[in-house]
């Protein structure tokens, strides 16, 4: 007896941004050769992520080392091997014209133009330097943004349902691709699909666990960013989710049901992110990350998500390790 | 603040689990408990199933071939029963001679047992018997093993045709409180045509079985698993097909029931779902998670809390179970 489709949502279009670059490829070659081995197509991915750079933006890097110019296109080579697109999180808040001209950020920058890799980047200086590189570059709004934009006691309007689909619909017209707040694509944009101009090009993430509005977001990515030039800081940022007991912090987030997800997939979204995980997570806890939101549970899936085991995330560690010439 | 839609994949009044855990991994029976109550819904109805080597014992390779005292196994039952739990035994067995029915310790564990109000996974209708005339009111289930040795193998009794196991089951239900069907029936006929059977509150429907299809070496499994029932052995009499077949004919070959078929079922008024045990009886995460991806959802919020919360309770069930045990040496 055939069992159905493993993936949840069928819909070929739709392109997965996963975390991982430049912290877990083998997590991308094992999910995708966890689909092939199934006899199912591999996901269409863009696989998001950076070293420590200037420009560099969201979570705190893992990688430290200067990488050559060899291990820089090895590490997309493999990406792209794997159905994916890099995506360098080049998304830091405080670009300067003076932060244009880092050596490495543009070593990196020059390679990753060479293999059509995407940009998510929150400052429009660095938009247009990267569009002025490449007129055809692709560049994404970070959902930085839009949290700076309307969290925070910093906050420069109130998040409204008018206020924030103006904003959008602004980007759209000076974006590739616009990543929404989750707060906004879970409570107005489901409820109404037409209140952006053009629901294909905006990015939605679908499971973000952090409570909603928080009013500390904004320092927490100002914190993270500092850790670009340093590994070490001598203060840390606490998190206000973390003294809240697990069913307030499960009551007030703003991660999407699958009923929400295909609400919008059917209304035209074609972009889905996963957020990313800190440099602590383990490997083997984002491969089952993605293996349990983008595939079905149910059935005999999850029987062989756990049966694809630990081994073969390994194989695939030394693999990657191997092809980039780090082994 | 927003409230996400419930935890559980099936949200239906009345439901029972009946879950793998009991003398081999009740930590994690705790941790799921555990985990509902602290994101505020009401623990599961759950019938936790196992047993310890004895010469009544059927299913699974026990895990435990120790004589156990009255004082460890109250401390079991006591365990299971704080947590909304009822221990079943899992008395399979497919050859209980006459002689067996007085076993000396197995009729131990069943006056403990009938104090806690478990129930009887059983094969031997001489062994139903013998347990009903010592307590009228114990509970028994036929054991889907019975299914299988009469419908698969060669030396099957008739051939798995609708009518016949419509029949078979229906026969069963006058014999028995509650009746374990076959996963190829409730997944290629029940969901279709639920109302052949005549009393659907007492069907039990295992969701996640994943052996071939109508494996024809399913009773030989069986019996050569019962060979290790008192002592441990080496199996080295059995292989199973599924080992030696690539992932996506595994993954194609199988009765375990999608969210649909199952919620087909419950709709027409099924009331308990049966979880399978599991090849490596450990308590470990994976295994929390083999059995949570069927009773919780994994979208929205519950990905990261239910899953994170999990492992929080784990860790401290795994730690106080152990130490209840410890006390009763």
């Amino acid at each position: 007896m055939a069992d159905e489709s493993i993936y949840i949502y069928e819909n070929e279009n739709i392109i997965w941004a996963l975390p991982g670059l430049f912290q877990y490829e083998a997590v991308l070659g094992t999910f995708q050769d966890y689909c092939k081995m199934l006899g199912f197509k591999p996901f269409n991915v863009d696989f998001y992520g950076a070293p420590a750079t200037i420009w560099n933006g969201g979570r705190k890097p893992v990688i430290y080392d200067k990488l050559t110019p060899k291990e820089i296109s090895k590490v997309f080579e493999y990406v792209k091997s794997n159905n994916a697109t890099p995506v360098l999180t080049f998304n830091n808040t405080e670009i300067t014209n003076e932060s244009l001209d880092d050596e490495y950020a543009n070593l990196i920058l020059d390679i990753a133009l060479e293999y059509n890799a995407k940009f998510m980047v929150y400052s429009d200086l660095l938009r247009d330097y990267i569009k002025n590189k490449k007129q055809d570059a692709i560049v994404i709004a970070s959902v930085i943004k839009p949290v700076v934009y309307f969290q925070g006691q910093d906050r420069i309007d109130e998040p409204t349902i008018e206020k924030e689909s103006e904003f959008y619909n602004k980007l759209l017209k000076e974006y590739d691709i616009v990543a929404l707040r989750a707060e906004y694509s879970k409570f107005a944009l489901v409820n109404n699909t037409s209140l952006i101009d053009d629901i294909s090009r905006v990015q939605v993430l679908i499971n973000q666990t952090c409570l909603q509005n928080c009013a500390y977001a904004v320092e927490h990515i100002k914190f993270n960013e500092k850790f670009n030039t340093s590994q070490e800081l001598n203060y840390d940022f606490i998190c206000p989710k973390k003294t809240l007991s697990a069913n307030i912090r499960y009551m007030n987030n703003a991660a999407h049901t699958q009923k929400e997800i295909q609400t919008l997939i059917d209304a035209g979204v074609r972009n889905l992110k996963l957020k990313g995980r800190g440099g602590s997570c383990e490997p083997m806890l984002l491969l089952r990350i993605f293996q349990t939101l983008l595939c079905r549970t149910d059935g005999a899936n999850y029987h062989v998500i756990t049966s694809y085991p630990e081994a073969h995330m390994d194989m695939e560690t030394d693999y990657f390790a191997k092809f980039i010439g780090r082994s | 603040m927003f409230e996400n839609n419930t935890i559980f994949k099936y949200d239906v009044e009345n439901l029972e689990w009946t879950l793998p855990c009991q003398f081999q991994y009740e930590p994690v029976f705790g941790a799921i408990q555990n985990a509902i109550i602290e994101l505020g819904y009401e623990p599961l109805r759950a019938n936790v199933f196992g047993a310890p080597a004895t010469i009544w014992s059927g299913g699974r390779k026990p895990t435990i071939y120790r004589e156990l005292s009255n004082k460890e196994l109250e401390k079991r039952f006591e365990y299971i029963t704080s947590l909304n739990g009822i221990p079943t035994f899992t008395f399979s067995c497919t050859v209980v001679e006459k002689d067996h029915l007085y076993d000396k310790y197995a009729n131990r564990i069943l006056d403990v047992a009938f104090d806690f109000g478990a129930r009887f996974i059983i094969f031997s209708d001489m062994l139903r018997d013998y347990i009903k005339k010592r307590n009228p009111n114990a509970h028994t289930v036929s054991s889907v093993v019975k299914a299988i040795c009469h419908f698969q193998g060669p030396d099957r009794i008739e051939d798995p045709i609708p009518e016949l196991e419509t029949n078979y089951y229906n026969k069963l239900l006058k014999e028995y409180d509650t009746v374990v069907v076959r996963p190829e029936y409730s997944k290629s006929v029940l969901v279709k045509n639920p109302y052949i059977l005549d009393d659907l509150s007492r069907i039990e429907v295992m969701i996640n079985q994943l052996c071939v299809s109508s494996c024809v070496n399913a009773p030989l499994h069986s019996k050569t698993l019962e060979k290790m029932r008192v002592k441990p052995k080496r199996m080295d009499e059995f292989i199973c097909p599924k080992h030696k077949m690539p992932l996506h004919l595994q993954y194609r070959t199988n009765s375990s029931h999608t969210t649909q078929d199952t919620m087909a079922l419950l709709k027409a008024g099924i009331r308990n779902l049966k979880l399978q045990g599991r090849g490596e009886p450990v308590a470990n995460f994976t295994t929390i998670l083999a059995l949570s991806s069927q009773i919780f959802r994994f979208d929205g919020a519950n990905n990261l809390f239910v899953r994170s919360l999990l492992k929080e309770k784990l860790d401290i069930e795994l730690e106080h179970f152990e130490k209840l045990i410890k006390d009763c040496e």
